[in-house]
């Protein structure tokens, strides 16, 4: 009487819950990843105790204009700033770019640019007429969230608001980071 | 016989699909996504609409004080700091600038102005830092109606050439 050996068993690997952990993997990745706008700078925010939520579906609709320092040679960037690199405030006026969706913008050109957000705005989401949505002296329900980084001179946040007031908008947000937990 | 691999057709699944392509795209797609993941600081806001009706204005302060809270805050560039004040008074504490905030607007509510704005007048120079720590005293102190001097200054930005004027 012989016992056959067990003929070898092929060891058959069930990758279907490596399949199932691979695909929530990829879904929690795809849900949390941030294309918009506002991720297209870099910025060093100012902290704030009593700084509001920003929900998702307020920013719809919404402009955000982003205040940031040119990328400095430490992060293989094009600029020397050794008070930048510092975390101190950069006094270099050429150092400092006001970007909306990646394209920056001087004083003429923001003006401009806000009349055009103002009055395409006032035009498709309110409803006005032409001549309403182009008259600077309406206002527009146009929200505009201004993310300047900390070290930026006021000067070029004023130069923002001073733009955006010239073209009716008035319901202006700062961005602003939640305080270091200690 | 030995068992076929995952592209054999079974009696029970007439239709063989080689999931082995999938699976490889599910990966790349997942390093992608893990690559370009990052944690990051919680971003909130701070809500100071600009007042509708005052358009721009070199607004001289108000003569009568209890009116406003008019916080005013200057760089030395001599000394290298930013300067807080109220009226003459210099505040470089928070606890004291927020305890004044507090007790001119308790002051404006007795004698029935009402809710009264804080009025926040940086000059160019001082660091955006400084100012929304002004911002977020006002706000931990519970005035909601915050403003800044919107007056026209002189700084001016090059253009760029990237914008087309419509």
């Amino acid at each position: 009487m012989s016992r056959q050996a067990q003929t070898e068993d092929s060891v058959y690997m069930n990758v279907i819950p490596m399949v199932d952990i691979m695909f929530l993997l990829l879904l929690f990745f795809m849900l949390t990843a941030d294309f918009g706008g506002r991720e297209l700078e870099e910025v060093l925010l100012s902290r704030g105790a009593s700084i509001k939520e920003d929900k998702q579906d307020e920013a719809k609709d919404r402009v955000n204009i982003n205040v940031f320092h040119t990328t400095t040679v430490k992060d293989q960037g094009t600029v020397e700033c050794p008070d930048y690199d510092a975390k101190k405030p950069c006094r270099n006026d050429s150092h400092w770019n006001i970007a909306i969706r990646g394209k920056r913008y001087g004083s003429q050109e923001l003006e401009s640019k806000a009349k055009d957000l103002a009055r395409d705005f006032k035009k498709f989401k309110q409803n006005m007429s032409d001549a309403q949505a182009a008259d600077t002296k309406i206002p527009t329900e146009l929200r505009v969230m201004i993310r300047a980084d900390m070290r930026v001179p006021f000067k070029f946040v004023q130069v923002c608001q001073e733009k955006l007031a010239t073209a009716g908008i008035y319901k202006l947000e700062y961005g602003a980071a939640e305080p270091d937990k200690k | 016989m030995a068992g076929g691999g995952g592209g054999e057709a079974s009696a029970d699944n007439p239709l063989p699909l080689n999931v082995v392509p999938l699976i490889d795209v599910i990966f790349c797609l997942l390093l992608f996504f893990m690559c370009s993941f990052h944690f990051k600081t919680l971003e909130g806001k701070m809500e100071a609409w600009l007042p509708q009706d005052k358009g721009m204005s070199n607004a001289k302060p108000q003569t009568d004080i209890l009116g406003e809270i008019r916080i005013v805050l200057e760089w030395d560039k001599a000394n290298n700091r930013v300067v807080r004040r109220f009226g003459r008074t210099e505040y470089p504490n928070d606890e004291d600038l927020g305890e004044l905030m507090r007790k001119q607007s308790d002051m404006a509510k007795g004698n029935g102005k009402g809710d009264i704005p804080v009025i926040i007048q940086p000059d160019g120079e001082v660091p955006w830092d400084e100012v929304i720590r002004v911002m977020d005293i006002t706000r931990q102190k519970g005035l909601q109606k915050m403003e800044f001097n919107l007056a026209r200054s002189e700084f001016k930005i090059p253009d760029r050439g990237e914008h087309q004027t419509r």
